[in-house]
């Protein structure tokens, strides 16, 4: 059996290899294999539950979503890749987890005639053989962010930006596009954005804390770019002895049920979210399409939205906020 | 003015006057900084000081359970992950999957924490390993249970306000003035203090940590007496758990408490316990908690950036050492 499984692997290795795999027959419906960073987030989740709203409404593909053992752990997801390669799958979406090590497995899959759509976060070199790259403009978003912070403080005022970690591109993008928005507005001066909360909620809480106590008279607003850190700016706001929860307008980025609630409560005057189910479904029509032999845009991107405590319960937003609807 | 050129070493002078000099400089650096900058702003006020207690008090709490361990000879690299562990059994015990009142709760958290803690003075005494590695183990082996809990994400469960309140500040114009928490840690500093100066217990920790064969052949119980630092240590980190509770208003994290254990290295260090053993103090180590604190509260207070924050904070450890080793020499 096991020389038997070895051979069968060998031809399919070369069919591989010579892009004759015999994926064209019609009839039979095209596999596509979705590796998303983690399966355990709500996040990808969410994503999970796109793709498989665009598997039921294509019958010509059959979408098999397979995550890597555990999140961060880019030699895992690899041989994830490669996993599916042997087993001649027709077509690939990837989140990488690493934009430079996942790019040597993208492109081997792309040799031996697989196409691969890559969604959520970029590959290194720009130049990759890919179908298309599926993602939110996180630059938008933080600019997004900004417009509607400078909105609600009325053009006038200081702000603090509390940043995230040093070293991930989607939420530095997100400061960026918040900071060089922020800038074209000549009555609003940054009082800080230096700051980094980590990783760890307890120290984000700590950072918010010490910021609050230095800035916190007479400041206008706030902006922080993941959940974790609007989470422990949260928690600090609320905590603040002089009351400036409410007070000082607060923009966050990414949701949560603790962040829905400090919506509702008006501690929060608007959160931008993106749409993991969209990007699910997206990623998954586009690769269809390419997989029969229709021309995909080089670049999706999925909308991000800027939701409000007076717009949270319209139906399109409720669905934002909640991605997996009520549980 | 003639010590100056007494054979004792400068350094050695101020380490003897102990990291209290050092809260001082920090303290007075700070001030000086609001007067001369911002006069307005005074850096001390009765509302900096609360916060800096509570920020404190869970490295505080870790770091008294740390010095007890290393003034033993040993070293538990296993805080922080025993901190995510025994949050997340709380929470996870107090959600209405399993309903267990917030004092059962409670209880279990500890005692989570106290055969932690058991598991890792056993594991160093009975197979005779080496305290660094056994920790680093079952610095992982706590990690992945806490995650095994939480399902890897985070858990939010209600509990009542003696619980979720630990660090929160007390009502405006109470005499209370600091949160319940800090009183805690507080009782608890003076109360291991001590357990180290007037009790046997102390003495034979601080013999073993100087020389264990030494203590051993006075007859006294090394295995035993070692086995209790991390039982402690491990039964600090469960109430530390309460407070990290407390502090994500009412959540159990897995990841909580990453790179903690440097932190409360760092306390015990800057407090002046030895990597060496037999040395070392409880309120110092307070002190060191509250010293980088402050340095941190300071910084964000001076708008000092924050990577030059991480450096003045690294150069104080390195330093804090390094007073350590010219004092022993």
């Amino acid at each position: 059996m096991r020389v038997l499984a070895r051979l069968g692997f060998g031809v399919a290795a070369l069919g591989l290899l010579f892009g004759c795999g015999g994926s064209d027959q019609s009839g039979r419906p095209k596999r596509i294999a979705m590796i998303p960073k983690g399966t355990n987030h709500e996040f990808w989740k969410a994503v999970e539950k796109g793709a498989k709203q665009a598997d039921q409404e294509l019958p010509e593909v059959e979408v098999i979503w397979k995550g890597p053992p555990g999140e961060g752990d880019a030699p895992a997801q690899i041989g994830v890749v490669e996993g599916f390669l042997a087993e001649k799958i027709d077509g690939i979406a990837l989140a990488p987890l690493d934009a430079k090590a996942l790019e040597k497995p993208v492109r081997s899959a792309v040799q031996a005639g697989v196409p691969v759509l890559i969604f959520d976060s970029g590959l290194a070199s720009a130049d990759a053989p890919i179908v298309s790259y599926v993602a939110t403009n996180n630059r938008t978003g933080g600019a997004r962010a900004a417009a509607a912070l400078a909105k609600a403080m009325g053009g006038q005022g200081r702000v603090l930006v509390l940043r995230y970690v040093q070293g991930s591109e989607s939420t530095i993008a997100r400061e960026e596009g918040f900071l060089e928005e922020i800038k074209k507005h000549p009555g609003i001066l940054v009082a800080s954005s230096d700051r980094f909360a980590g990783a760890d909620e307890r120290a984000a809480i700590d950072v918010a804390e010490n910021l609050l106590s230095n800035f916190g008279e007479g400041l206008g607003g706030i902006f922080c770019s993941n959940e974790s850190t609007a989470s422990g700016m949260l928690t600090a706001l609320r905590r603040d002895p002089r009351g400036l929860a409410g007070k000082v307008q607060f923009v966050g980025f990414d949701s949560s049920a603790n962040l829905v609630q400090g919506l509702k409560d008006g501690v929060i005057h608007a959160l931008v979210v993106q749409d993991p189910v969209g990007m699910g479904r997206e990623s998954v029509r586009a690769l269809a399409q390419a997989l029969a032999g229709k021309t995909v845009s080089k670049r999706i991107e999925t909308a991000e939205a800027v939701i409000t405590k007076e717009s949270m319960t319209t139906p399109e937003h409720a669905a934002l906020l909640n991605p997996l609807g009520p549980q | 003015m003639a010590e100056v050129h007494s054979r004792i070493s400068p350094l050695t002078r101020i380490a003897r006057l102990g990291p209290w000099l050092g809260l001082g400089l920090v303290l007075l650096g700070f001030s000086v900084y609001g007067w001369v900058v911002k006069p307005d702003t005074p850096f001390l006020s009765a509302y900096r000081g609360a916060l800096i207690a509570k920020q404190a008090a869970i490295v505080g709490l870790a770091a008294i359970g740390m010095t007890l361990v290393i003034i033993g000879g040993g070293i538990d690299l296993a805080v922080g992950a025993l901190l995510a562990l025994t949050s997340v059994t709380l929470a996870r015990l107090l959600t209405p999957e399993w309903g267990w009142s917030a004092g059962l709760a409670t209880l279990a958290a500890l005692l989570v924490g106290l055969l932690a803690g058991v598991m890792n003075g056993v594991l160093v005494t009975r197979l005779r390993l080496a305290p660094f590695i056994v920790t680093l183990g079952t610095m992982l082996v706590f990690r992945g249970a806490a995650e095994l809990i939480a399902r890897q994400s985070k858990i939010s469960a209600a509990a009542p306000e003696w619980l979720t309140g630990l660090l929160d500040p007390p009502a405006p114009g109470s005499l209370q003035f600091l949160p319940s928490g800090v009183w805690i840690v507080i009782a608890l500093g003076l109360g291991f203090a001590g357990l180290l100066r007037f009790t046997v217990f102390g003495r034979a920790l601080f013999a073993i940590g100087s020389n264990s064969e030494a203590a051993r052949l006075a007859g006294i119980r090394v295995g035993l007496v070692q086995t209790s630092a991390y039982a402690i240590a491990g039964l600090l980190m469960g109430l530390a758990g309460l407070f990290e509770f407390s502090v994500l208003n009412g959540q159990g994290n897995p990841s909580s408490g990453l790179g903690l254990e440097l932190e409360v290295v760092a306390a015990s260090v800057i407090g002046g316990a030895s990597l060496r053993g037999g040395r070392g103090s409880i309120l110092g180590c307070l002190v060191g908690a509250v010293m980088m604190t402050v340095l941190r509260s300071g910084c964000v207070y001076a708008e000092v950036h924050d990577a030059t924050q991480k450096i003045v904070i690294g150069a104080l450890i390195v330093f804090a050492v390094a007073l350590d080793r010219s004092q022993r020499k």
